[in-house]
């Protein structure tokens, strides 16, 4: 038993202290990024799309040269780095909130389906899936982007085709396991109609990791858009993106670093928060983990 | 038949299903959502210039007359003309597929090498520096885009401390950045499951056994553990090639200019190429299905109690 505890205690990557700072963080980053998307014309100091030659490759204020009125410097047209930062936000939150619905909700129900109907049905849903999940998804986007003109809602439709996939996979397994529960299947005994027994005894239990898996995905998705836009088959000009924004500095990081530096540092920071958020949901939300996370406690002090 | 060959010729056929589908995927995005001529033509093109593109396409043919087409030609190792290049697509892509090798073969050798001793250690001492270089190794490949860390590498490497060339294909020494961009990543997630997997078996009672007989810590390794946590580390390796062969690569290979198939990729969609575009998603599937059987292969030799 205290074997248990102590090899379940070394699975376990971080102590718990380090797990709440870790959800702080996490929590501070996501509302700061909705926060900035919402009010970004009132925030940004500056007009993130005139171009001002004048400005050019000014470095950010702690920099020789830097000043006060440019905070984090400008890039390669005089536009001010900050403000085209807080534009920027707008499309990584739309992208990864309407990606998440979307994938999300048809994950959903085809899990949902698959597991509740079973038999052929369920064979050949996850049949599909697997053939799609076995698919990498960046060539598939790339073509879908190359045949439709390449642009936010583009963007979010070829990442939606490539990710519902594990919505499906998740919402399955948890339905298959909740039927097996005694309650479930006293109520389908009872005689409760299917959609009873789906929304009112097994959706309840999608809730939780449903949500831990939405906020990874989200992550994920933060990441793709940007590479898409990187790679000059997402946003356009002179719309905003993060990752918009480290492509066109690339021809300057020679001479004017903080251009492609800073706007990489709003993914990483943002992808990264997101991830502590996921994470900590994780525990929080999930009644068992709770429970095992006092028997640690517990176990801990009388050790 | 025994067993093994009727395990072969099963996942022979999932491959082959796989590779259907990915070919009904393609066809249904090109052709029937997105119409081609309107895409290869320029704007001001006659109505007579368009008719003439869509029946050297068969695109006046039914559509299921067209799949079948589509399907022949494509087995065939016939994939058209580039628009681009003005010669056959399968020649560009026997151009460029050595370079993608030599890229994604560095890349993982590098990542395997760093993440065996990195898990290893991490596994042995929790908690100790090596556990902590691994954790951190992980959450970069969780959570830095691919294209910043390359920019950031040649930053450092070659901007500042002017050791190595920022891009281009080339000497040896052009290939060092791109693969250390492709294996940091994946050397951070591969540590993380060789950490997971060994804990798991150095907890297993006959770790201890071994212990108790006086057994030394090389052998312990190398005889039992190692050999127990390769299924998930293989598993997980093959599953990174091919996300680098699918994906990675076509992101690297743009920040480094690596002339490889990714960036033929990105070159194809930029000159609306997308003959060229749909004959390499074609050519990766057909590379993905082929390493997948070959894991499976491997799975069978390593751990006999694996069924199809």
């Amino acid at each position: 038993m205290v074997a248990e505890v102590a090899s379940s205690a070394v699975k376990m990557r971080q102590p718990a202290w380090w797990r709440d700072y870790a959800a702080v963080f996490g929590i501070a980053v996501v509302v700061l990024l909705i926060l900035l998307a919402v009010f970004a014309p009132y925030i940004a100091p500056h007009d993130p799309v005139i171009p001002s030659l004048r400005l050019r490759l000014k470095p950010p204020v702690w920099m020789d040269g830097g000043s006060w009125t440019y905070v984090l410097g400008t890039d390669h047209l005089g536009r001010d780095i900050l403000s085209r930062i807080i534009h920027g936000s707008r499309a990584s939150l739309i992208a990864g909130v309407s990606v998440v619905a979307i994938a999300g909700s048809f994950g959903t129900i085809v899990g949902l389906i698959s597991g509740f109907v079973g038999g052929r049905v369920d064979t050949l849903m996850m049949r599909w899936v697997d053939v799609h999940i076995a698919f990498p998804g960046l060539l598939i986007s790339l073509l879908i982007i190359a045949v439709l003109k390449p642009s936010l809602g583009t963007v979010v439709i070829a990442l939606s085709i490539n990710g519902w996939m594990v919505f499906a996979r998740l919402v399955r397994s948890i339905v298959l396991s909740a039927r097996q529960l005694p309650y479930v299947e006293a109520a389908e005994v009872i005689g409760c109609k299917p959609v009873r027994t789906i929304f009112r005894h097994i959706l309840p239990n999608l809730a939780a990791p449903l949500l831990t898996l939405a906020v990874l995905e989200f992550a994920r998705i933060v990441l793709a858009e940007a590479a898409l836009s990187f790679l000059g088959v997402g946003i356009q000009p002179p719309a905003m993106s993060w990752g918009l924004d480290v492509a066109s500095g690339r021809n300057y990081l020679f001479n004017a670093w903080w251009v492609v530096t800073l706007p990489g540092l709003a993914i990483t920071i943002t992808v990264l928060g997101v991830n502590f958020l996921a994470g900590w949901l994780r525990v929080v939300v999930d009644p068992y983990e709770g429970e095992k996370r006092f028997a640690r406690a517990v176990a801990n002090r009388e050790g | 038949m025994n067993e093994l060959s009727w395990f072969v010729v099963r996942r022979l056929f999932q491959g082959l299903v796989v590779v259907l589908t990915v070919t009904a995927i393609v066809f249904v995005v090109t052709r029937l959502i997105g119409d081609p001529v309107a895409i290869m033509l320029p704007l001001d093109a006659t109505e007579a210039q368009r008719e003439t593109l869509r029946r050297a396409l068969g695109l006046d043919q039914p559509v299921y007359l067209q799949f079948i087409d589509f399907l022949r030609s494509l087995f065939a190792l016939d994939f058209g003309e580039s628009y681009w290049q003005h010669r056959p697509n399968i020649d560009i892509i026997r151009e460029r597929l050595p370079a993608t090798f030599q890229l994604v073969g560095a890349g993982m050798l590098l990542a395997v090498v760093l993440a065996l001793p990195l898990g290893t250690v991490a596994a042995m001492y929790p908690g100790r520096l090596p556990d902590r270089i691994t954790s951190a190794l992980s959450l970069v490949g969780l959570s830095v885009p691919l294209f910043w860390l390359g920019l950031i590498l040649i930053y450092v490497f070659a901007a500042q401390l002017r050791i190595l060339p920022s891009s281009g294909p080339g000497t040896f020494v052009h290939l060092v950045l791109p693969a250390v961009t492709l294996a940091l990543p994946s050397a951070g997630r591969l540590a993380m499951l060789v950490r997971s997997s060994l804990i798991d078996e150095l907890n297993a009672p006959y770790v201890k056994t071994a212990v108790a007989k006086g057994l030394p810590l090389w052998r312990i390794l190398g005889v039992h553990t190692y050999v127990n946590a390769a299924v998930p580390t293989l598993t997980m390796i093959g599953w990174e090639v091919t996300r680098s062969l699918a994906g990675h690569t076509i992101i690297v290979e743009t920040v480094f200019a690596w002339p490889g198939l990714g960036l033929a990729a990105i070159q194809a969609i930029q000159r609306e190429d997308l003959l060229l575009l749909q004959a390499i998603v074609f050519v990766v599937a057909l590379m993905v299905v082929v390493i997948n059987l070959a894991l499976d292969l491997v799975y069978k030799f390593i751990d006999p109690r694996i069924s199809v």
